[in-house]
Order: C-alpha cells, then sequence, then structure tokens
C-alpha cells in the first residue's frame, strides 16, 4: 500500500467505513510508515477535539409560527383575496377596464362611434337589387314577406 | 416514527390536513432544526430555515413519490435548505452566533472572554475545539453539510449519499477532501504551537 491510498484509507477508518482487511492492511503501512503514522495521529486529534454536537430546544411556539408563515405565503400566493391588496386590486382592474374603453375610442370601433358594418350593407345591396323601399314591401306571402314577418316586421 | 406512519401522514399533508401535519412537524422538528443548528451555530437560523423546510413539505407532499424514506427526504430539503442559505447569505466570520474573530481566526466569544473559575485543561480543551471549529467553517457547504452529517449525527456514507443525492464515492471524496482542508488550516497553527 502507498501514502497515497493510505491518506484515503485513514479518512474512510475515522468515520468508520473501512473494512476489516483494508484496516489491517492501513495500521500496517502506518507502522512502517512515520510520515503516514504522523497524518493519522494529527487527523485523529482533530477528530477528537471538535467540539460534540450541540443540542438546542424547540421554541415552545414553533407550529403555531409556521402556521402564520404559511397562511401569510398563502395570502401573498393570492393577493387579491388579502385585504392588505383589496385596494390596489380593484384599482387595477379599474385601470384594466378603463384602458380598454380608451384603445377602443382610439381605434374608432367604439359602440357610438360605429360606422356601417358588413351587415348593414349587404342589406341596403339586397334592397337595391330587389328594388324595394323597405324590407317590408316584399308581396303578400312570398317567402320574403314571411321571414320579415318572422322577423317582427310588418 | 415508522416509515409506514411517515407516509401515511404524507398522503394526509398532500390532502392538506393539518392534524397530520402538527403530528409530522412534532415528530422531526427536533432533528431538524439540530442538524441546522449544528450547520450554522445560529439558533435563530435554525428555527427561521427549518421553518422554510416544513412550509416545503406542506407544500410539495404531493410530489412525493416514495422513492425514499420520508425522513431521508426531509433531511435532504434540510440539508438543501441549509446549504444554499449559506452559500447565499457567505456568512462573515463575526456574524456567526457565538464566534467573534480574533486576528483572522473565528474564535468562540467565551473563549475570547473566559471564566476564569474554569481549570487550565479545560480552557486549553476548549481553546483548541473552538479553533478546529473556526476550521470546520472554512469548508465548502456542501463537504461542511457532509462532515455535520458524519461527525454530529453519525450518519454512514451510505445515508449521506441518499440525503445528498450523491453517490458514495462522491461522499468519500467530499469527506477526504474535507479533512485534508482541516489539516491544510490547522497545521500551521500547530506548528505554530497554538493548537
Amino acid at each position: 500500500m502507498n501514502c497515497g491510498k493510505t491518506k484515503k484509507m485513514i479518512s474512510l477508518y475515522l468515520d468508520n467505513e473501512l473494512k476489516e482487511a483494508e484496516k489491517k492492511e492501513m495500521l500496517l503501512h502506518i507502522d512502517s510508515c512515520p510520515k503516514c503514522r504522523k497524518d493519522f495521529e494529527f487527523t485523529t486529534e482533530i477528530l477528537q477535539n471538535l467540539d460534540p454536537a450541540e443540542h438546542i430546544d424547540v421554541s415552545p411556539y414553533f407550529f403555531q409560527k409556521l402556521q402564520s408563515r404559511i397562511k401569510e405565503n398563502n395570502k401573498e400566493f393570492f393577493p387579491l383575496f388579502n385585504p392588505r391588496f383589496a385596494f390596489a386590486s380593484v384599482a387595477t382592474l379599474s385601470i384594466i377596464i378603463a384602458s380598454s374603453f380608451f384603445t377602443g375610442a382610439l381605434m374608432g370601433d367604439t359602440y357610438w362611434t360605429q360606422t356601417k358594418s358588413s351587415e348593414t350593407v349587404s342589406i341596403e345591396e339586397a334592397k337595391a337589387a330587389l328594388k324595394l323601399g323597405t324590407l317590408e314591401d316584399f308581396p303578400e306571402g312570398s317567402v320574403g314577406n314571411l321571414y320579415s314577418k318572422a322577423l317582427g316586421g310588418a | 416514527m415508522s416509515d409506514e406512519m411517515d407516509i401515511i401522514l404524507m398522503e394526509r399533508i398532500a390532502k392538506k390536513d393539518e392534524a397530520s401535519f402538527e403530528l409530522f412537524v412534532t415528530s422531526y422538528q427536533n432533528k431538524i432544526i439540530n442538524l441546522i443548528y449544528n450547520y450554522t451555530h445560529s439558533r435563530s437560523d435554525a428555527e427561521e430555515l427549518a421553518s422554510d423546510v416544513f412550509i416545503k413539505v406542506w407544500n410539495s407532499a404531493g410530489s412525493f413519490k416514495a422513492r425514499s424514506k420520508v425522513s431521508t427526504w426531509i433531511y435532504r430539503i434540510a440539508a438543501n435548505t441549509a446549504i444554499n442559505h449559506k452559500r447565499k447569505k457567505q456568512l462573515p466570520s463575526s456574524s456567526i452566533d457565538g464566534f467573534i474573530n480574533i486576528s483572522g481566526n473565528k474564535i468562540k466569544k467565551d473563549i475570547a472572554a473566559p471564566d476564569n473559575k474554569q481549570p487550565q485543561s479545560i480552557m486549553e480543551k476548549n481553546d483548541r475545539s473552538a479553533i478546529i471549529q473556526t476550521a470546520v467553517e472554512e469548508l465548502s457547504p456542501q463537504q461542511k453539510m457532509a462532515f455535520v452529517l458524519s461527525k454530529y449525527e453519525c450518519r454512514s456514507y451510505l445515508e449521506i449519499s441518499q440525503i445528498m443525492k450523491l453517490s458514495v464515492s462522491s461522499v468519500e471524496s467530499l469527506l477526504f477532501r474535507a479533512k485534508q482542508k482541516l489539516k491544510q488550516i490547522l497545521l500551521p497553527l500547530r506548528e505554530k504551537g497554538e493548537i
């Protein structure tokens, strides 16, 4: 066994991860190699002088604090339902609605500025082709007259 | 708590059953807080980060697939939470609870101002331990977590590999490099007779 392998073996040995045969092999090398023995002794000393694991008692209100944090997180996840954000939510919605009306007005196709739609144009073309003043001018009993009545005409 | 019981609780927590969550937290809070405390040495960070761990459990219990034990899963969340915290915060030496900076070395407060009633041998032992602890703080976040799991939680390499989601050989390598780094830091102090 060489010194490089022994260094790794020392680490495993000190963590109780070495098999019995490997342990014997490592200890044999350490006995015959002063450099590795020194390394082994120093590493052992470091680990033996580590502070022991510390133990702290959990605060009696740990779970209550945890519950509060979860509730707080849920509110942040759904800010619309959080009273703290209610005003901001209403204001945001109002801005969205107002800006959609404004955009529509700018585009010139709002309810009150609507120009003739393609449907209106087709009806006027149909009236001109049939030489009718109004759709109610269809002859009595004709399909056009019945259709007009069904639509609520005269 | 048995593994079967843990799985039943996880299923209930996934359905947002608060009573099961409370039972689960009660059974793990001590272990998780103390694991994080031995990693951060800060009581406030330990409780804060443990809360983060349990919030993650509450939010992601539904995605637990039982490929590993629940205990391994929660330790993994705790280990990752603590490692990420150390990476983000990059704690300056003097901010770690119970430690202060003396000549570039973090030394425990009670060593810097020792109780004179302590016997000399105990003071020397405490002094050496404090310097070694200072060196442990210099390990990388991952090396330190593997070290804490090995030395303070007495976990085997296999268990550490499952918790940290690494191969056993990676754990072996992490812990080997951790010891090498400790020796590298402490050897000059030993040669100067400071430890």
